[in-house]
């Protein structure tokens, strides 16, 4: 049987746990092969109706808050380290306004559309302390979005977010990860997912 | 819907928020599960579940990965429920705790009261076990109630899975011979999930 969520709950204990967690520590992790992309795998779904929804999330009430807006994404930053991405839906013609508005918020970003054969990113591995560089929120009936804490993305990396339109059931999902290069190369793997409904 | 994928190992929730978010929606909604089968108050409940997870991330360290994340976090769960990690809370200091009530609106609250509703068989069915001794008891309605395996409930319990099925045989013994039974508890037969 299908329970309620407490939705607002949901997030906002996250946020309070969240907020008190210490930056990031490394911890050791096994060896890679050059080949194997260290993409950070957080992918997030939503499993809703497919849908244009016409609604900005993330509204400006703070004088502090930056931000910027279409009807596909919203790009908010604030506190001169995070930025908040909240995505409805995205196409191609999405991808140039959202990568700009990314790196106006001081984020080095690469967005990208997955295709057959480039589903998520392969490149140069990066940092481990910049895997605190993104948190995932929790998916709405409006969209999908993450969290970035620009400070916590390494010098001369870039930020990579591989949407993908076409898993089964799932309107988007995001996948990210830091290379070394503002031009990474493409995987045919998906990354692990966390899914929700 | 749980996460799926590799499960989030609970001894890096509290090195990085991405680890703490995945282990959290993977097991936020069990957790408030497990509570309201416990009480039937929504800003109990709210308060319950912050504190769950407040102390996994203080316990993250206790993980030895020789068990299912979800039995050592119900294990956590059920010393908040039982008041022992209570005196270690107010320990802490005010600056570390987190009201979970205040967190809530009222839609929230509507949820919480409508799962407390839905989980009203299951709190009867633990009052229908407030018979029996209190080790065959905890085994019986972690199984029962909680529809944990026998494995995980001796995992959450911190016993061997032998001494398990031991108390949960004398359990279904105890309940077949207790005519006066207020609620029909239907007592799994086999021992060796």
């Amino acid at each position: 049987m299908s329970m309620p969520t407490p939705v607002h709950f949901r997030q906002s204990l996250l946020d309070a746990l969240t907020a008190d967690l210490p930056a990031g520590k490394p911890t050791p992790t096994p060896a890679r092969s050059a080949r194997t992309p260290r993409r950070i795998a957080l992918g997030i779904g939503v499993a809703v109706a497919a849908g244009v929804i016409a609604a900005t999330l993330l509204p400006t009430t703070d004088d502090h808050r930056l931000s910027t807006s279409t009807a596909a994404w919203a790009v908010s930053s604030r506190d001169g380290n995070l930025v908040d991405v909240q995505m409805h839906y995205i196409d191609d013609n999405d991808l140039p306004g959202l990568q700009r508005a990314l790196r106006a918020a001081g984020v080095p970003a690469v967005v990208r559309l997955a295709r057959s054969g480039c589903v998520s990113f392969d490149g140069a591995a990066v940092s481990k302390a910049g895997k605190d560089a993104f948190v995932p929120r929790l998916p709405t009936k409006d969209g999908v979005g993450f969290q970035i804490r620009r400070n916590a993305i390494p010098r001369g990396t870039t930020l990579g977010v591989m949407v993908d339109r076409d898993l089964p059931g799932v309107r988007l999902a995001l996948s990210f990860g830091l290379f070394t290069t503002d031009n990474p190369g493409c995987s045919p793997d998906r990354p692990t997912l966390i899914r929700h409904s | 819907m749980p996460a799926v994928g590799r499960p989030p190992d609970p001894r890096r929730i509290d090195r990085d928020a991405a680890s703490f978010t995945a282990f959290y929606l993977a097991h936020f909604d069990g957790v408030l599960r497990f509570v309201t089968r416990r009480v039937d108050d929504p800003h109990t409940a709210a308060d319950l579940t912050a504190d769950v997870f407040l102390n996994a991330l203080d316990h993250a360290a206790s993980y030895r990965g020789d068990g299912a994340a979800r039995a050592w976090l119900y294990g956590i769960a059920r010393n908040v429920i039982s008041g022992e990690y209570r005196r270690a809370t107010r320990e802490r200091g005010a600056a570390n705790q987190l009201s979970g009530r205040q967190l809530l609106n009222a839609d929230d609250t509507a949820a919480l009261d409508e799962r407390i509703d839905a989980e009203r068989a299951a709190r009867q069915l633990r009052e229908g076990l407030a018979h029996l001794p209190p080790t065959e008891r905890d085994v019986i309605e972690l199984i029962v109630v909680d529809q944990l395996t026998v494995t995980e409930a001796a995992h959450v319990l911190g016993i061997r899975p032998a001494t398990a099925r031991v108390r949960l045989f004398r359990a279904r013994r105890a309940l077949r011979g207790n005519p006066q039974q207020p609620h029909p508890i239907a007592v799994p037969t086999g021992g060796n999930r």
